[in-house]
Order: C-alpha cells, then structure tokens, then sequence
C-alpha cells in the first residue's frame, strides 16, 4: 500500500537535476567552491593536480618540495577565491599562484639543491622522441634512462629559476608563449629570450647526450 | 625559427623524459583529500595551539600571499614605497641647506670669548654646585672642633 501524504501538506517541489562534478563545467565548480562545497574544489583539484604537479617537480626536482608547494598552492587558491574575478580560467588562474610560490621558494633555497628522482611511467618507452634519442642518434647507446633523467635534471638546475621555468612550462609541459608571459608577467619577447637561452646552456650541459 | 628547431631539436627529445616522470603510486588519489585536510586546519587557526602560543602578523601573512596572487600589486606598492623614501631624503635635504644662512647671525650676535687673563681675574668663590671644594682658610676655620672636648659626667653610672 503506496504511502499517503498527510492532510494539508504541501507536494514538494521536484528535485533539480544536477549533473555528478566530474562532468561539471569549471564556472560551475569554482561557483559551488566559492559556497564552500569543498567537494567541488576537490575535483578541481583533481582536474588540474597533475600539471601542476609536474611543472613544480621539474622546477625543484624534489618530489617532497613538490607535493608541498602543490598542496599550498591548492590552498591558497581556495584562501584566494573571493578574489578570483573570472577575466582567466581558474585553471591559469592556480597555475599562476604554483608558478610564483615555486619561484619564491627556489629564491629561499638557493644554497639547498637536494634531488630526488621519480619513476618514469611505462609509456616513457613507448615515446618515439626517446626511442629515438637513445637507440638511434645518441652516441651513448647504452646510457640509461635513468641516467638521462640525472642529467637532464642537474643541467636544469645550473638554471636560473626564470629560465628553467620557460623551459619547463614550453618544452615540457608544452604551454604556449603567450600563456607563459600571462603567467610569469612579462612580455613574449621576453619569454622567447630566455627560452632561447636557456636551450643554449642545456645544449652546453649536456653535449656528451646530444651528439 | 626552423633553424632554431633544428637547433634544440634533440634537446627537446630529451626534455620529453621529463613528462614521464610520475609521483609514487597512488599520490594523485591522496592529494585532494591532505588538501582537504590542511583546508579544515586552516579554517580552525584558533584550535591550533601553537598558533596560540605564537601569534605571528597578520599583516605580514596578508601581504606574502597578496604577493602570490597579485604580484603586479605588490611591486607597485614597493616602487610607492621607494619614492617615498627618496621624496623624504630629498625634503629633508632641502631643510638643511635652508637652514645655513641663520647660523652666521647667530654667530654674530653672540658674546665676545672670553680670554685667559679674563677668567684668571674672575672673583673667588667660596664653593658652588659645580666646584664643592673649599678654599683653605685656616683664619676663618668654620669648623674649630671646640664641641669635641669631652667634659666629666655629672652623674655616676647606672648600677653603682
């Protein structure tokens, strides 16, 4: 027998179809985190932890340095939210916060210069750009993989933070000029010089590789 | 630009490596929730004892991570700063030289200095606040000790 609705009350209003966060736009997300939903800026976090991530772990090739910088960059993104005025993605917008608390950072720890190398995932031998590298052009045939990622990280770090960052945001992480001069603040011409030099001083650290 | 590419065409190949390295397995599953975690924490700073026991600015907290968000900002507070500090340099530079010319007036309108001989005919004193020391006048001794001469006790002593 179906339940009866009491005498005098009011049939409630038919819920609003919501759709799960996974496959909410970012506007909506930032709106619901803005509320204080912490589920929602969850999955932005998610959405966006792993380019994050890399980049700072390529500019302090530490991974405990980068999961603390990752981690108070998501946090001050939230802290920072009222001041999120929508005129950039929230995407570009925490990029942003990573990028100068990970500059910063490396300004403090100039004379600190500890490494930690992480495991490459099992696609890294599936990349023609590697197969290529190590098989066919570079003298050093046997060279390891870990022993390019050693390195390549060492030649990254006798960077100054600015160039390495260039050459982290573009040759790695594959980000545009003119998102990288939105996100360093400067101009493109200025983003293009250092690229450029920074490419140079890496050519020179690591010629024994390039040949 | 071709050039350029061919250039750093295998360092770039090489700076591939990098977008193969991973965290360790399962890192991305827990980072949402320690942010969640550091976030309620941040929320309760008055739970925190050790931010009860040392309380630290606020106003210098606001201001780093005003420099993280808005950089732009913070620098040109920086430069208003500065100019500040050299507007106040240059003001009180300006007061100095100003302030040069009145000296010789004074200097003119001073007292002549008084000469050796001047100070050698000046009239003795008989002691000041700055100069305690007596002169020796053994004539005038305001002190003659005629008190200290010991008489004989009219009175026996108690108990005999």
């Amino acid at each position: 027998m179906p339940p009866t609705d009491p005498v005098g009350a009011e049939p409630s209003p038919p819920e609003a179809v919501t759709l799960p966060l996974a496959e909410q736009e970012e506007d909506a997300l930032v709106a619901q985190s803005l509320a204080g939903k912490l589920e929602a800026y969850d999955e932005l976090i998610r959405r966006y932890q792993g380019r994050v991530y890399t980049t700072i772990y390529n500019m302090t090739a530490n991974h405990e340095d980068a999961n603390d910088l990752v981690q108070e960059a998501f946090i001050r993104g939230f802290q920072a939210l009222g001041s999120f005025k929508g005129d950039s993605s929230f995407y570009t917008w925490v990029y942003r916060i990573a990028v100068n608390k990970t500059l910063n950072f490396l300004k403090s720890r100039k004379s600190k210069t500890m490494m930690s190398l992480n495991d490459l995932d099992l696609s890294a031998e599936n990349d023609p750009d590697l197969v290529a590298l190590i098989s066919e052009q570079t003298p050093r045939r046997d060279a390891a993989l870990k022993e390019l990622q050693e390195k390549l990280n060492e030649a990254l770090l006798k960077l100054s933070e600015t160039h390495r960052m260039v050459v982290v945001l573009h040759d790695v992480q594959g980000v545009p000029h003119e998102e990288i001069a939105r996100l360093m603040d400067c101009n493109i011409g200025t983003v293009r010089s250092r690229l450029f030099y920074a490419r140079q001083l890496l050519q020179s650290h690591l010629a024994n590789y390039l040949k | 630009m071709a050039n350029e590419i061919e250039e750093f065409d295998a360092l770039r190949k090489l700076l591939a490596l990098k977008r193969h390295e991973v965290p360790p397995p399962g890192y991305f599953d827990r980072l949402p929730r320690e942010i969640h975690v550091r976030l309620a924490a941040a929320r309760q700073p008055q739970a925190r004892p050790e931010r009860r026991a040392n309380p630290g600015p606020n106003w210098l907290a606001r201001l780093l991570s005003l420099a993280e968000t808005q950089p732009v900002f913070l620098g040109s507070l920086g430069v208003a700063v500065c100019g500040l500090v050299l507007s106040g340099i240059v003001y009180s530079h300006r007061r100095v030289e100003t302030a040069t010319p009145i000296l010789p007036e004074l200097v003119k309108s001073a007292p002549p200095m008084q000469t050796l001989g001047d100070l050698q005919n000046l009239p003795t004193h008989e002691g000041s606040s700055t100069n305690p020391v007596l002169p020796y006048s053994p004539a005038g001794l305001r002190f003659d000790g005629s008190w200290l001469n010991a008489a004989p006790a009219s009175t026996p002593p108690v108990g005999r």
